[in-house]
């Protein structure tokens, strides 16, 4: 068992198999020989951590996936049912998960949180784009003529 | 006369409120906007690098479903958000390369939204530069 330190000072423990989840702990894993002495992770809060922790958990044993990313790799994933259940029970923290799932490079949590949130977008417009995550239009009105002018195909119909 | 003077005095005080109702109309607008841009800033997504931001848009915009029928697209949607976004999704050629185009049956046929589809369709081709297509 090891143990992982929090950003916050909380201790978690883990075995080898779930922390190899992530390329980070793996490689940081490698050099440590004794497992008396806890891994600090100053960039990520035990809230997260706990959650990163039991997707790990979940997922020990699944093949690792391919650390080259082929470009048209993204258009294949799919997401199961543990995983969206996962990821949409935890919705209020998905941005420090995606956060962590980068830090730490677990390469199916950040694939896992980057398509829940691209699901929340798609099928909206753009204000309620804005309106979800609370974003001010910021563009200039020549930006904004040049958008009406490309969007004059959605407008027309 | 008297009626007559109230009257004035009446519509002197309606006037005078209604430049109170302006005033404070315009401090609740110019609050509110304030609390607007607060609420903004602390918005987690800002806090995603363009990185993870983009990969967000790849995924949000497989497909786009471009018709002469339907009402918008991913990739126009994200990139009409702000101008962060609009600058990310406008160099991201993935964001533009997936599409799903819907070609009308000949009965409905119409020039104009064909058109403007025909249009909108080379603006993505333009927009995906040279990064595999999905169609």
């Amino acid at each position: 068992m090891f143990t992982l330190l929090s950003e916050d000072g909380i201790s978690f423990q883990a075995e080898r198999d779930v922390l190899e989840r992530s390329v980070l702990l793996k490689n940081m894993l490698e050099d440590v020989q004794d497992s008396s002495n806890s891994i600090p992770l100053p960039n990520v809060a035990s809230a997260v951590l706990e959650k990163v922790l039991h997707f790990c958990e979940h997922h020990r044993g699944d093949p690792l996936p391919v650390p080259e990313e082929d470009e048209t790799r993204m258009r294949k994933i799919v997401i199961e049912d543990w995983d969206y259940d996962f990821i949409s029970a935890n919705c209020d923290i998905v941005f420090e998960i995606i956060m962590a799932a980068n830090y730490l490079d677990i390469k199916d949590l950040l694939d896992l949180g980057c398509k829940y949130v691209a699901s929340l977008i798609k099928g909206k417009s753009t204000e309620q784009i804005r309106e979800l995550f609370h974003i001010v239009n910021d563009l200039t009105p020549e930006e904004e003529e040049k958008i009406k002018k490309e969007n004059q195909w959605a407008e027309a119909v | 006369q008297i009626a007559e003077k109230d009257l004035a005095d009446y519509e002197s005080e309606i006037h005078s409120l209604q430049i109170r109702i302006a005033q404070v109309r315009a401090r609740h607008e110019n609050l509110k906007a304030y609390t607007t841009n607060l609420g903004s800033l602390l918005s987690p997504i800002r806090r995603l690098p363009n990185e993870l931001l983009g990969k967000i848009f790849g995924f949000a915009s497989n497909p786009n479903d471009l018709t002469s029928r339907l009402r918008g697209s991913s990739a126009s949607a994200v990139s009409s958000v702000c101008a962060r976004w609009r600058q990310l999704a406008l160099n991201s050629p993935e964001v533009w390369s997936s599409m799903r185009i819907y070609l009308c049956d000949k009965d409905d046929y119409e020039a104009e939204p064909d058109a403007i589809l025909t249009e909108t369709v080379l603006l993505f081709l333009q927009r995906s530069k040279n990064y595999p297509l999905s169609l």
